[in-house]
């Protein structure tokens, strides 16, 4: 059903709806009535028909008057129920604070956490109909365990497939040093197949962009795009830049165009400055060990996006392209046989291709969350109400006696809960605003492989997506005090004086059901926020492999300085050895990539004489090159044999560390050293054996892992490791002004301590961080409400009991049963609570077990501690009414009768 | 041919609508319609359509209200009927009405002399 007709027939049960149907009526048979009169008097059906719509005039003028009218009324209507509210309000200064400020506390979970949904899952790329776009990739191969890139050797055979496609488009992320008048920088780009701009339908601020059949061989002159953003930072948008000289990882480039204000890129977190043909990858990445991604189909590094045909539904394109994966899977079967491809809308596949389904599952469970954090709020507020509806009940009773109509009353009392919710936005937004750009800045950063940075800018949809929450909320809070407000015996109301003789039972009753409900929905947000702290305690004790106390970490990518490998040596040689130099810092030794980081390397090995023949799968380990000293210090224990030294400089004799996992597979139960592996084609003797450890995720099943000497095998990114008992902030300045020193040009990204890496990077501790974070946040506020809640429940009938009390105690009785008499209601409620909450939360924590790290969604210890810290706070919030109920002074309280 | 007819002034078709609902009972529009054209003996150019609106903001103000019938042609018909504001208001324009008509005939009788 479209949009559009699912309106339509909303509108259609609107009230004015019926008026018009029932206008419809009275005009016809005014009509019928008024054409039979003239038939009596003489003229024909049909005379008299022309007549009578003569006599009646225009109906549509009619219509439009009466239409007016009517909405006229309503538009009044609301305005007074409003001003009446604001005024109501201004008079109760304390409850509409109170009331506020609570609305306000769950307004700002939702709101922040839907700008942040919007910005990864529903707000459409700024290009030609972004709703055609679909995203695809691999899905789990056996390298990856998650879904990923595209070949680009696949990807020129899917693009064949043009019936269910108008084209794809592929790109990869990489990071490039970028020169201009002798100033590097640092720069994000974009590789580009020659399609990109003209499948998006994206159009130059100045200049042009890559155009089809642009640099599509290699020695094609060499251009570069720049972002619109960047081209104003960095050139001040100066439009002689078109034509201009710069270099990239020095190579000469020219630049050709600036891309429109509006488009910068087709991720959702990570901001390009720059774009280049895809073609060029392999002149900017240097000599690189893996070879060309331009003639392989066995990296999976490119992401792809695709555009379908007019007409052509999702379904019909994922069948077309499976079709022609197939093919490729027979005709291919080393590099394609095993994986499936993941055909899914350009928004599942955000923040990006890899992570998006499961992203989205993340998405759903904080949205719950917040929107359960919402529910406990509101039904706070729909205590305040109930409380304030007892005081009230005489003036409504008043206002019903004087002829107000049941409904119009019920819609004055619920405008007044929306105003409530309206004014608890006003008061969140800015809140909201801020938590935005705090979380923001948190997940912004310029990592070794891109900048990140989300945009969660407030646009009209979050800000519609605000305005419908709040009535939402206001009237969930307000709906039943409203209903039960009209209930009530107005007769007998307006006899008591206020005193809320009539219907004061079933109020209370409400009421103690609200604090069930609250204690029920904060539990399950305890359970969500216990088992995420669970999950990042699991994390936290997983074996590494290597100590991560006192280290520090420094990035480099050489390449951006375009060194040659000689260079390369030279630099990490200095930079290594002034460092160790430094005081206080024990080891310091360079490795590929620290472990646990975003990149990683790794190739096929196999036993020398027993390479795999086709069809068959090589054996894939993931491999790093490291300084003689890495073992010493990050700590990893070497088993079997010895850690690499000066011996291993030669070219002569290529020698390998592996690990356990690795020396298992190849010869189990026997020893590895001085035997030989061919790694990426190559021969090596392996020399030692160290302890396995964790190396792409935290949760990764055991890998084999290859280390080389860097004299071997120099990389062109590296990662120092420096241990050192000092003061890590000095240390990280210390190690910066180092790299500086060695050479000016080179530039250290994530500068850090290993603590810091591993809580920031996706394959440690982040989500469950960030879950424990958001989830713990929720937790608090809703716990804190729900106290709050049954505090409020229990002094307002101590109040209402004060006399019973005061007779009580008068007669003697004892205090200590007072006491347990209030207690224990506030017990029995926390207690029906806490079991229905129990039994919720294991009803939706099924959603949270791929969220989870070896913990079971209904985790016992955890629902156990979190029950009985909900009990503590439940006997925290009600002992002090309760107490106030034992201190109650007989005289007083039979005096005030 | 037909006797000169003059536009409704302003207001005064509401308290026709009135003054009708008050001395024939409940009525549907077109039953309203036909009784204020039979009182003006053709002197009024009534369009019948335009009493809809004025029947709405009738209710509006309280002053009349309605219910569903059948009428004389077995249709469903809403029935309309003066209320006790009703009546209070048209004995308080009619009052005004009438004032207002003796003072503009003293007017025009005077300037006429």
């Amino acid at each position: 059903m479209s949009l559009s007709s699912i309106v339509r027939r909303m509108l259609s049960r609107l009230p004015g709806a019926r008026h018009e149907a029932n206008l419809d009526d009275e005009v016809r048979n005014h009509l019928e009535l008024l054409a039979a009169d003239y038939e009596r008097r003489g003229l024909s059906a049909d005379q008299a028909r022309l007549a009578a719509r003569r006599a009646f005039g225009g109906i549509e003028q009619m219509k439009e008057v009466h239409r007016d009218a009517r909405g006229l009324r309503w538009l009044d209507d609301a305005r007074r129920d409003i001003q009446q509210a604001l005024r109501a309000l201004r008079r109760a200064p304390l409850f509409a604070g109170a009331a506020v400020l609570t609305l306000a506390v769950g307004l700002t979970a939702v709101i922040a956490i839907f700008a942040m949904l919007n910005a990864f899952m529903f707000r459409p790329m700024p290009v030609d109909h972004p709703e055609e776009l679909v995203s695809i990739g691999t899905g789990p191969d056996r390298h990856v365990s998650l879904p990923h890139g595209v070949s680009f050797l696949d990807l020129q055979d899917y693009r064949q497939e043009r019936a269910s496609f108008v084209d794809l488009l592929g790109y990869n992320v990489e990071v490039a040093g970028l020169s201009v008048d002798n100033t590097t920088e640092r720069v994000t780009m974009y590789s580009v197949t020659d399609n990109y701009f003209t499948l998006l339908g994206v159009q130059p601020a100045i200049g042009r962009l890559i155009q089809p059949n642009e640099g599509r061989t290699r020695g094609d002159a060499p251009v570069i795009v720049l972002t619109h953003e960047y081209w104003q930072l960095r050139f001040g948008g100066d439009p002689s830049i078109v034509g201009r000289a710069v270099r990239l990882n020095g190579r000469p480039f020219t630049v050709i165009g600036v891309t429109s204000q509006s488009f910068d890129r087709a991720h959702s977190l990570i901001r390009p400055s720059a774009y280049v043909p895809l073609w060029m990858h392999d002149d900017l990445a240097g000599d690189s060990a893996l070879g060309s991604i331009l003639e392989s189909r066995e990296s999976h590094q490119i992401w792809v996006l695709g555009r379908l045909q007019p007409g052509v539904s999702l379904s019909q394109a994922r069948a077309a392209l499976e079709v022609k994966a197939a093919a490729l899977a027979r005709e291919y079967p080393v590099t394609n046989r095993g994986f499936s491809l993941v055909v899914i809308p350009e928004t599942h596949a955000r923040p990006n291709p890899n992570i998006g389904p499961f992203f989205r599952v993340a998405a759903m469970v904080f949205a719950g969350l917040a929107a359960v954090l919402l529910l406990i709020t509101s039904a706070n507020v729909t205590n305040l109400l109930m409380a304030r509806a007892v005081a009230r009940e005489r003036e409504v009773a008043l206002r019903a006696a004087l002829g107000a109509g049941r409904g119009r009353l019920v819609r004055q009392l619920l405008t007044e809960s929306v105003v409530l919710a309206v004014l608890a936005g006003i008061v969140a937004l800015p809140v909201v605003v801020q938590a935005l750009s705090v979380v923001g800045q948190g997940m912004a950063s310029t990592t070794s492989i891109a900048t990140i940075r989300p945009d969660f800018s407030l646009d009209t949809r979050v800000l519609g997506a605000g305005l419908l929450l709040m009535v939402i909320a206001g009237v969930v809070s307000g709906i039943a005090p409203a209903v039960m407000a009209m209930r009530t015996d107005l007769n007998g109301a307006v006899r008591a004086g206020g005193r809320g003789a009539a219907g004061g039972e079933p109020r209370a009753m409400f009421r103690s059901a609200l604090v069930v409900v609250q204690v029920a929905l904060s539990l399950m947000l305890l359970v969500g926020g216990g088992l995420f702290v669970r999950s990042l305690d699991r994390a936290r004790q997983i074996e590494l492999g290597f100590e991560p106390a006192d280290l520090v970490v420094a990035s480099v990518i050489t390449t951006e300085n375009g060194y040659d490998a000689t260079q390369r040596l030279d630099f990490y040689t200095n930079a290594r050895n002034r460092v160790r130099a430094l005081p206080g810092v024990e080891q310091a030794a360079w490795i590929e990539w620290a472990p646990l980081a975003t990149v990683s390397e790794g190739g096929p090995v196999w036993l020398e004489g027993q390479r795999p023949r086709t069809g068959e799968q090589a054996f894939m380990a993931a491999s790093a090159s490291i300084d003689a000293d890495y073992f010493n210090t990050s700590k990893v224990t070497i088993l079997y044999g010895r850690a690499f030294d000066d011996r291993d400089v030669k070219p002569a004799r290529q020698v390998a560390i592996i690990n356990e996992t690795l020396a298992g597979h190849f010869w189990p139960n026997q020893n590895a050293i001085g035997r030989s592996l061919v790694f990426r084609g190559e021969q090596v003797e392996v020399v030692g054996v160290a302890r396995n450890g964790k190396y792409l995720f935290l949760w990764e099943s055991p890998r084999g892992m290859l280390y080389r000497p860097l004299a071997q095998a120099p990389s062109e990114r590296a990662t120092l490791m420096v241990r050192g008992s000092r003061n890590s902030a000095g240390l990280i300045t210390e190690i910066q002004r180092v790299f500086r020193d060695v050479d000016p040009a080179v530039r250290a990204y994530d500068v850090r301590t290993m603590e810091e890496h591993l809580v920031r990077e996706s394959g440690g501790f982040l989500a469950f961080a960030i879950g424990a974070t958001f989830a713990g946040v929720f937790g608090a506020a809703g716990v804190l409400l729900a106290a709050i809640g049954l505090y409020g429940m229990i002094a307002g009938r101590v109040a209402q009991r004060t006399q019973e009390f005061g007779v009580r105690i008068a007669l003697g009785a004892d205090r200590r049963t007072i006491l347990r008499d209030v207690l224990g209601r506030a017990i029995r409620l926390a207690s029906i609570g806490i079991v229905g909450g129990a039994l919720l939360a294991a009803l939706a924590a099924r959603g949270l077990t791929t969220l989870l790290l070896d913990i079971s969604p209904f985790d016992p210890l955890t629902y156990i501690v979190v029950s009985l810290f909900l009990v503590g706070v439940c006997l925290f919030a009600s002992f002090i009414p309760a107490r106030r109920a034992t201190r109650v002074d007989p005289i007083i309280a039979l005096r005030a009768e | 041919m037909s006797p000169p007819s003059s536009e409704v002034p302003y207001g005064a078709l509401d308290l026709m609508v009135l003054k009708t609902l008050d001395t024939m009972g409940p009525q549907h529009g077109y039953g309203i319609a036909r009784r204020i054209e039979q009182m003006a003996e053709g002197m009024l150019a009534l369009n019948q359509g335009t009493i809809y609106p004025a029947l709405l903001r009738l209710e509006q103000k309280g002053w009349i209200e309605s219910d569903w019938g059948t009428s004389e042609n077995n249709r469903r018909a809403r029935f309309y009927s003066i209320t006790r504001a009703g009546r209070k208001q048209l004995a308080i324009e009619a009052d005004l009405w009438s004032k207002t008509v003796a003072m503009m005939s003293r007017m025009l009788g005077e300037s006429s002399s």
